[in-house]
């Protein structure tokens, strides 16, 4: 039975599918399931084509199959009846599933760093996105105390969706869609220049751009509640507690 | 010896920098529970220098011990602000501990005059195995030593001195709900909750019950408390779906809601706009829905310990600051408290469902606190106005626990608003009547709310079957003095009516199957044609 071709093909196939389902998420990211389908069917083409190249192959191959649909033991009648009733039920299922309605709400499509203005308008004046570096750190010398005033803005007015720990878990943080923003690790402060920052604190939510869905979000726009000083103070606080640097205003330049 | 003292002074210095790092903002820098952040928690940090701790191991009205101490550190109190800290590593957490320590050393140094320091553990025993009759022991315990008194009948913390607990500090607190396993501040495990009635929560009303009740009807009681809800908070469902029915249902207690799926939705307060409401009074909604291709009703219900009308006078006084943590039963010295205040008065509860106006767009919808000018939404809101009439506790209820059965019934009428932001909502005068009614059952409300799919106002929300049609929550406790912006809100989610069951599918599916079904038996005819003209070659091969 091992020497058997169709046998086989067969176990190449479970095998393919256990390595394309299972193996492929454990070596790198799980792949979606429409491609493990594609990724299948190729697989049988050249299953296929290896078994069409020599006239013995074939021939030994497509054999039981033969035998099966002729009915040739009472074994080959059984296993040809249950074919018979199974794979159109198979094929009923998938069509099923395939053209039934769907009710699942559909995802949200939401750019989480969206493109940033030329520049904004705070209170009247003009912050331009491109070039203006956060003001208060031009004297080093008072760097402890802008922290100090950013730490009581943040522990007023942002921890309780934010949190304490500035992931983005504070007590507020469960009835949000979506979540407050988590500053901690790679993917928001750490690759955002500080007028990026400074425009989503004064903004907020509804000075989104339409594709960052600005109607979903919580984030209240600060102008208005907190004065220039305060942001640029809170956005100091928040690189010194996460311990990271923001990206450079020149880079962004070059990096477009 | 001076390198011990060395260890020591380190581990004081990481305390204290830890300390200052991540717990003065909320605890201040005395310990005195007086930060910068303080009016902005829930419930009030705990101020150290009392030595006064809720959650302990050890007997009634002794110290915790240090673990107690780097548990709550470690792993946070649910349903509060205090987070876990367990990022910090052992070290600091002990060394914080210390720190704290020091804070109330006075204390310390009191017990160990009187002999009451090192605190001696609250003996414990082995849980019981939870069975059935052990719950309805529980049950029965629960009624007859007085915790309904506080936590109400069915443990929704509405019970008849519900609203009129302080703790220590002589803030107004409320008993927990122990239909929220999720927000029990010490825990969900049967130990966490027979601790809990061994131990007391020193500072709040919720006594040592070591004394007063033994320890088989504790784990009988723990049992109870645990089997009213679940530990975990549910996920907030996607949308909540609307099967179609031949007729809505004439009332809420239609066994056809019986089978309609419940989506839960968290509710928090808004803080989008001042004044941020900081505790929030509500804090989910489980909605059911229905429809029958003409005509929608909406199930929706919230848990609200207090039934409030607006300006009646608050029990408690009406305070925004409740507590509503995880204590109970009201001791004699915090009676006096009518002296002291002058009573408050309460808003009305009210409750209300947003839609976005007219016909929901598919990729764009009003902003979440009540849209704006340019995307408005329809609400539906009711206001209570007293109208409801109180029932008679059921024959169950009445041998003796008459006075913890809190209930209301009655149909109302909703009002539909358009809004276009906090600020600007006018009733639609031309609006489709709101047909509802509201039972308010021992701490929860139910409303029903019925309506066509759709109208003639174009204001008003256009309900298609089949589409996804953004719905969001909103609850004000009016005992809380909720009103107007300074609510409680859901994020948007969906409701989706279902569509009737379209033909096609099923003649597309049998389709399939029956032409799989045919290519097979054509097969099977074309082996054996094929073996009739050449039966040498099948022989051959099958031998």
């Amino acid at each position: 039975m091992i020497r058997n071709p169709l046998f086989q093909a067969f176990l190449l196939m479970v095998g393919a599918y256990i390595f394309y389902t299972y193996g492929i998420a454990v070596l790198s990211k799980p792949i979606p399931s429409s491609l493990v389908t594609q990724y299948m069917g190729i697989t049988l083409g050249v299953v296929f084509l290896y078994m069409a190249s020599s006239n013995d192959v074939w021939s030994e191959f497509k054999r039981p199959i033969y035998e099966t649909l002729l009915g040739l033991t009472p074994t080959h009648r059984t296993v040809r009846l249950v074919a018979l009733i199974a794979i159109p039920l198979f094929v009923g299922y998938r069509t099923y599933m395939g053209v039934k309605p769907s009710t699942q709400a559909p995802p949200p499509f939401r750019t989480v760093h969206p493109a940033n203005p030329e520049s904004i308008s705070f209170n009247g004046k003009t912050i331009s996105m491109i070039t203006q570096a956060n003001p208060l750190r031009a004297d080093a010398a008072q760097y402890e105390s802008h922290v100090a005033v950013g730490k009581r803005v943040y522990y007023q007015h942002c921890f309780y969706c934010h949190g304490d720990t500035w992931a983005g878990d504070g007590h507020f943080a469960r009835g949000f869609v979506p979540k407050p923003a988590k500053f901690t690790g790679d993917e928001t402060l750490a690759i955002l220049t500080e007028s990026y920052v400074f425009w989503r604190i004064a903004k907020g939510g509804p000075g989104l751009p339409r594709e960052a869905t600005p109607w979903n979000s919580a984030m209240p726009a600060w102008e208005g509640r907190l004065s220039e000083d305060e942001i640029w103070s809170v956005i100091m606080y928040l690189y010194d507690a996460i311990g990271k640097e923001p990206r450079s205003q020149s880079s962004v330049g070059e990096g477009h | 010896m001076s390198a011990i003292l060395f260890f020591f002074m380190l581990q004081s210095d990481l305390g204290a920098t830890t300390y200052d790092k991540y717990c003065a903002q909320c605890h201040g820098e005395q310990g005195d529970g007086q930060g910068i952040a303080t009016e902005f928690v829930m419930p009030r940090p705990r101020n150290f220098t009392t030595g006064v701790f809720k959650f302990r191991s050890t007997q009634s009205g002794q110290l915790p011990l240090e673990s107690d101490l780097e548990k709550v550190v470690r792993e946070g109190i649910r349903g509060t602000s205090m987070p876990s800290f367990a990022q910090l590593g052992e070290s600091e957490i002990k060394a914080v501990v210390a720190h704290i320590q020091g804070y109330y050393q006075a204390v310390i140094d009191r017990d160990k005059e009187e002999g009451f320091y090192p605190p001696k553990v609250a003996e414990m025993g082995n849980p019981p195995k939870v069975t059935d009759a052990l719950i309805t022991h529980g049950r029965e315990v629960y009624l007859q030593s007085g915790c309904g008194d506080c936590h109400g009948y069915e443990g929704r913390a509405d019970g008849p001195s519900s609203l009129t607990l302080k703790d220590d500090y002589d803030e107004s607190i409320l008993p927990a709900n122990l239909n929220r396993g999720w927000e029990f501040r010490a825990g969900h495990e049967l130990t966490d909750i027979f601790r809990a009635f061994t131990t007391g929560l020193s500072g709040t009303p919720m006594a040592s019950f070591a004394d007063a009740i033994p320890a088989d009807d504790r784990w009988a009681l723990a049992s109870y408390v645990q089997s009213l809800s679940v530990g975990e908070e549910p996920t907030a469902s996607a949308q909540v779906s609307a099967s179609i029915v031949d007729q809505l249902p004439e009332s809420m207690d239609d066994p056809l809601w019986d089978s309609a799926p419940e989506a839960y939705f968290p509710l928090t307060g808004q803080m989008m706009w001042a004044p941020v409401n900081h505790q929030p009074g509500v804090r989910s909604v489980t909605v059911k829905a229905l429809h029958d291709q003409s005509s929608v009703a909406l199930l929706v219900s919230w848990d609200d310990p207090s039934f409030s009308v607006a300006g009646a006078e608050a029990p408690g006084g009406a305070d925004e600051e409740d507590d509503w943590g995880f204590e109970t039963e009201e001791e004699d010295d915090f009676g006096d408290f009518f002296d002291e205040e002058p009573a408050a008065q309460v808003d009305a509860d009210q409750f209300a469902i947003q839609f976005p106006s007219g016909f929901p767009a598919p990729n764009e919808r009003p902003y979440i606190v009540m849209g704006d000018g340019s995307n408005p939404v329809n609400l539906w809101r009711w206001v209570q106005d007293g109208s409801l009439a109180s029932q008679q506790a059921p024959a169950e209820a009445q041998s003796g626990h008459a006075n913890l059965w809190t209930e209301y019934k009655g149909n109302v009428s909703l009002s539909s608003e358009l809004a276009k932001g906090r600020n600007q909502i006018s009733a639609l005068s031309d609006g489709t009547p709101l047909k509802g009614s509201v039972h308010y059952l021992n701490g929860r409300y139910h409303l029903m709310v019925t309506r066509t799919l759709l109208t003639d106002s174009e204001d008003e929300v256009q309900l298609e079957v089949g589409k996804f049609l953004p719905i969001l929550f909103w609850a004000w406790d009016g005992h809380r003095n909720e009103k107007e912006a300074m609510g409680n809100l859901s994020a948007w989610f969906f409701l989706r009516l279902e569509q009737p069951v379209d033909r096609s599918v099923y003649v597309k599916t049998a389709g399939a199957a029956f032409l799989t079904a045919i290519l097979l038996l054509w097969a099977i005819r074309a082996a054996r044609d094929s073996s009739r003209q050449e039966p040498s070659e099948v022989v051959e091969s099958a031998t």
